[in-house]
């Protein structure tokens, strides 16, 4: 199994940990990952706003360039997932911005004729490399993490990444399952965060998150894991920020990206998987945790 | 950004956007940046693609199809929205 990876710019800023384990996940499972030659930014989900061709066409550079590799394309960043999808959609409902595009494209000698699809890698290791696969190459107990599977907004609509409902999605939670997790019920799983709200309206963004960390408090979680960038960034901070509240109880809890997990359990290290990039520490406090992941913990001591 | 780097560069925006729109709010974000940074999220330069040239030319070109949002026509809705939808006088 090969596949073209397009990281996305936030993978390697902000997400530097989503690609660290995303690769590592992939090298475990056995399929190869080829990094996008040259990649440039999709123009996320603002720049159709206001340019509309100019967003089609940058986007669609990097179709044309994955074009020349043939094989699918893996899109861990939500907003490039949607942005990607959306570029190959709209250029094969209207022929008239599919010839503008290309009309730009031509300019670097490029043209994209839409022949190779986008995904998301939890598309990839549920219906490529299936959850047997998986839960079979495990070698590390993850079964003290509840995570509450957080999906976000973008990846179930309207280009559903995975062929579940898009309301109530539930890959990641069979995935964890599988590997000996126990995922809480977590009813908000498909709320939006708020995106880049936390920079232009904090206060509406702040409520969101606020929420969104407040079930999974509150359904027993010890952990959210998400597949979104921009959401693990807003969580993160909004995290970052709370307090314990009267009773004792952990208000704050870290925000991992569901590849991080997956990887812990098939073997990859703390280190492996940028667990040291989060806001909150992972604190696992059962006793079976792998010496690894006590590790971990106490590098992150002085948050406790 | 996109123009300059091909990619883009989320210190660099969010500090442009802060500066352009409302200074005072960036001592706000003093603690999460400097988490952040010390969690080696933050990167201090910019990445820039090797195709910027043609990256350019594509954009160009492609502007040639949009018209100016000043030029584009819109319909415009008086009756049935805001406070003329419920009778307290039509909106301009």
């Amino acid at each position: 199994m090969r596949y073209t990876y397009y990281p996305g710019c936030s993978l390697h800023a902000t997400g530097v940990s989503y690609d660290k384990s995303t690769r590592a996940v992939f090298e475990k499972v056995g399929a190869e990952l080829v990094e996008l030659e040259d990649w440039n930014c999709c123009g996320a989900t603002s720049y159709t706003s206001v340019k509309k061709t100019v967003a089609y066409a940058i986007a669609a550079r990097n179709l044309a360039l994955a074009e020349k590799l043939g094989d699918d394309v893996v899109a861990p960043c939500s907003a490039c997932y949607y942005v990607l999808n959306k570029t190959r959609t709209h250029m094969a409902e209207m022929p008239e911005l599919k010839e503008q595009v290309n009309a730009s494209l031509a300019e670097a000698g490029l043209e994209c004729n839409m022949t190779v699809p986008v995904r998301k890698p939890l598309d990839v290791l549920v219906n490529d490399v299936g959850l047997d696969r998986v839960a079979a190459l495990q070698t590390n107990s993850i079964a003290d993490f509840r995570p509450a599977c957080y999906y976000g907004c973008q990846i179930v609509r309207p280009y559903g990444a995975i062929d579940e409902d898009p309301e109530m999605p539930m890959s990641m939670e069979h995935m964890f399952t599988a590997l000996g997790a126990h995922p809480v019920d977590y009813p908000p799983k498909v709320r939006c965060c708020g995106g880049m709200l936390i920079a232009t309206f904090p206060d509406v963004a702040g409520q969101l998150c606020d929420d969104l960390i407040d079930w999974a408090v509150e359904r027993g979680a010890n952990c959210i894991v998400t597949v979104c960038p921009l959401c693990q960034a807003n969580l993160d901070l909004l995290s970052m920020n709370r307090k314990r509240n009267g009773n004792g109880a952990q208000r704050r809890i870290p925000i991992m990206y569901f590849t991080q997990l997956i990887a812990l359990a098939l073997g990859s290290t703390p280190e492996e998987v940028g667990l040291k990039h989060g806001l909150v520490p992972v604190e696992i406090e059962a006793p079976r945790l792998s010496n690894a992941m006590v590790g971990t913990s106490h590098a992150h001591g002085e948050e406790a | 950004m996109v123009r300059r780097y091909g990619r883009s560069y989320e210190t660099g925006l969010l500090l442009l956007f802060f500066l352009r729109t409302k200074p005072l709010a960036l001592f706000g974000w003093r603690r999460a940046g400097f988490a952040l940074w010390r969690r080696g999220r933050i990167r201090l330069l910019p990445e820039k693609i090797e195709g910027i040239d043609g990256l350019r030319r594509i954009i160009a070109k492609a502007e040639t199809f949009d018209l100016p949002q000043e030029a584009v026509e819109r319909p415009t809705i008086t009756d049935t929205v805001g406070y003329a939808a419920i009778g307290l006088g039509a909106s301009s």
